[in-house]
């Protein structure tokens, strides 16, 4: 169990900055995803975390100790990548206990921790044989075998799944999330799959560019999205965008679209009058209503089946949306059919249209206050 | 695919003529001398030859001259088999790890390769020369060795050892590397997370993983020494002080063309091609069977 601290830290490679000054603390025991599009520096930084990549700037702290000048074997850190990385010309075994063997530890204590490590990760009967003749999630595993044996303080954990089959990622993720439960150890996980970081993190650091733009756990940066990256980038299907101003109704705010269309939203914070704002909505917010009373409305160009639910595509007066709608609630619907949509208030989501920003409702607090009026 | 076929049968032979014409000519012909000449006894000035079965090879292999060659050809090829692979190889771990093997690094290490064994020898032997280079003047320097390959056996071995590995070292240079560029950058840095510092990483990961090279250069670094290396060695030290770096090659030729012993000559060149036939068929055998290990 250890804290990893990154104060500050830079990675360029030459002239070109990748990394820009990223501050984060990772709590002892936490399962931490980094999710972001490809080239966003994830792999980086995790690199510099294991030691892989030297530090341009800032310090990276792992347990109370700055490890910015330290070999990756003295950080006491395991790395599982993602082409698993095994050591062809060994067997499982040996490839299990080589760095054990590194370690120096008695011959016994090396084949029971092998055993032990093998038996949790069912590998037994594989033990003799060389990576090449096993599968895929074979393979996987004894990269997790490799990292899990040494006992380290902080496992990292480079799109580990991304070479796996759809079923096999689904398994492996639930399988390396029990682990963790069991193991207990920091770990870093980073992946461009927002599915993936989703449904694993304790909690979430989304990057872009080379910067962090939320860290939070998975349930409020989905709720809550500080961006409108954040908002674009988690949540499948991708959220709705619509260009709109802000207009000011007493201590209440709305959204006039284009067409003159208004959006209630709820009072927010910080927002000025006719300020110009990008309006976020989830497809699975979006219910069909009929037409008098919609919010918005549009003719149908495409609808996908899920099987549990339907996407439906519309073209409106301000745009192309995507509304998820659950079977149950879909009307016998064809192409070019005008339905209306609507949107309760506390599901939509702004951000200003130059910075980017969340222009954020107070509920979040007063239902906290609330809680604790309740609890106390 | 569709099959070319050729209108006649003039073409096709026509094509590989001149192929043919070169092969018989300065092979097979040759060759058909040389085994002509290795069971007869015939005149230096030619005239008459007579056969005498085996006893061209029972002269060869009962001369204690001939035993002396295998041995300095044994010493000759393994010291210059292993310090051609071991710079080939020191160079190109360097240049895996600093460089990424920029084109400039890469054509300055292969011209070497490219330079005549007999410029090479001359090269080694201004060099290395005891009266006038600066190799003896450092080395007498230094450490107060009287450094003379015309005297000294052992400095003489060492002239040509340096020479044929100097023009071998390029061609290992670029085989190791593109061995090195072959191993997934992963599994090395997966050894360094599992606690392994760089010597232990060449050793362990690096060094097993380029084997099926090693094997491959390990072998045509034996035949270079063993038969293209005459160049070097007659420019260079002349096969002596003695017969001290007479090689079976040089062998080949000293008795041949300053002794004008055919016969022996052409005995001796025949256990010498069947020694490369022999190389060849174990190289070809044992390197499509080699390992590869895939990812
Ligand atoms: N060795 C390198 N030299 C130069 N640029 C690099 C190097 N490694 C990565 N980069 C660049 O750094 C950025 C971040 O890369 P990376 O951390 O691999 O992204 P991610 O893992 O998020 O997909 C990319 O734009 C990439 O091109
Ligand atoms: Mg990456």
């Amino acid at each position: 169990m250890a804290t990893i601290e990154l104060r500050q830290v830079r990675k360029s490679y030459g002239e070109t900055q990748v990394v820009h000054g990223l501050d984060a603390r990772f709590e002892p025991g936490e399962f931490v995803v980094i999710v972001g599009p490809s080239g966003c520096g994830k792999s980086t930084l995790l690199r510099m975390i294991a030691g892989l990549e030297s530090i341009t700037g800032g310090e990276i702290d792992i347990a109370g100790t700055v490890v910015n000048e330290l070999a990756p074997r003295q950080r006491d850190v395991a790395m599982v990548f993602q082409n698993y990385a095994l050591y062809p010309h060994m067997t499982v075994f040996d490839n299990m206990a080589y760095s054990l063997k590194l370690a120096k530890l008695p011959k016994p204590e090396i084949k029971e921790r092998v055993g032990n490590t093998a038996e949790i990760l069912g590998l037994t009967e594989m033990l003799t044989r060389r990576p090449s003749q096993l599968s895929g999630g074979q393979r996987q595993r004894v990269a997790m075998g490799r990292a899990i044996v040494r006992e380290p303080k902080v496992f990292l954990f480079d799109e580990p799944l991304s070479n796996l089959d759809a079923t096999l990622r689904v398994q492996m993720r639930v399988e390396i999330k029990q682990l963790h439960r069991e193991l207990g150890a920091t770990s870093v996980f980073v992946t461009h799959d927002q599915v993936e970081a989703m449904t694993m993190a304790d909690r979430l650091v989304v990057m872009n560019g080379g910067l962090v733009e939320q860290v939070g756990r998975p349930v409020d940066v989905y709720n809550r999205p500080a961006t409108r990256f954040v908002a674009s980038f988690i949540g499948s299907p991708a959220m709705n965008f619509l260009h709109g101003t802000l207009s000011e109704h007493g201590d209440s705010h709305a959204v006039i679209l284009k067409d003159g269309t208004v959006i209630n939203t709820g009072p927010l914070e910080g927002a000025r009058d006719a300020e110009k704002v990008t309006l976020g909505l989830r497809p699975e917010h979006l219910r069909p209503v009929p037409l008098t009373g919609a919010h918005l409305a549009g003719s149908i160009v495409l609808i996908e089946e899920l099987g549990a639910s339907r996407l439906v595509h519309l073209d409106t007066a301000n745009g192309r949306l995507v509304s998820n709608v659950a079977v149950e609630d879909a009307g016998d619907w064809q192409m070019g059919d005008d339905i209306g949509l609507a949107i309760a208030p506390k599901h939509t989501h702004l951000f200003d249209r130059v910075s980017g920003f969340r222009l954020d409702r107070p509920e979040v607090q007063e239902t906290a206050t609330e809680e604790s009026i309740a609890a106390a | 695919m569709r099959r070319v076929t050729f209108d006649g049968h003039w073409l096709p032979y026509l094509l590989l003529f001149p192929q043919l014409l070169i092969l018989v000519w300065f092979f097979f012909w040759p060759a058909g001398q040389a085994l002509y000449q290795a069971f007869t006894l015939s005149s230096p000035f030619g005239g008459y030859a007579e056969w005498v079965g085996f006893e061209n090879f029972v002269d060869m292999v009962t001369q204690p001259e001939y035993h002396k060659a295998i041995r300095v050809t044994v010493v000759f090829s393994l010291a210059t088999t292993a310090l051609s692979l071991g710079l080939g190889l020191l160079f190109a771990l360097f240049a895996d790890r600093v460089l990424r093997a920029t084109d400039f690094y890469r054509t300055l290490l292969i011209w070497p390769y490219a330079v005549a064994p007999a410029i090479a020898g001359a090269l080694w032997s201004f060099t290395l020369d005891p009266h006038s280079g600066v190799v003896a003047f450092a080395l007498k320097q230094l450490f107060n060795w009287g450094w003379n390959p015309e005297l000294s056996s052992f400095d003489a071995m060492v002239l040509v050892v340096f020479a044929a590995a100097w023009k071998q070292v390029a061609y290992n240079f670029v085989f190791f590397l593109a061995g090195l560029q072959s191993i997934p950058r992963a599994v090395i840095e997966s050894a360094a997370m599992d606690g392994a510092g760089p010597l232990r990483r060449v050793r362990d990961i690096i060094l097993p993983l380029l084997s099926p090279t090693t094997f491959f250069l390990v072998v045509l670094n034996i035949v270079y020494a063993f038969f293209d290396t005459f160049g070097i060695i007659h420019v260079t030290t002349g096969g002596g002080p003695g017969d001290a770096t007479t090689i079976l090659v040089y062998k080949v030729f000293q008795d041949g063309f300053i002794g004008l012993d055919l016969s022996a000559s052409a005995a001796q060149s025949i256990i010498l091609m069947i020694v490369v036939m022999g190389l060849t068929i174990f190289q070809f055998r044992f390197l499509e069977r080699r390992v590869h290990y895939a990812d």
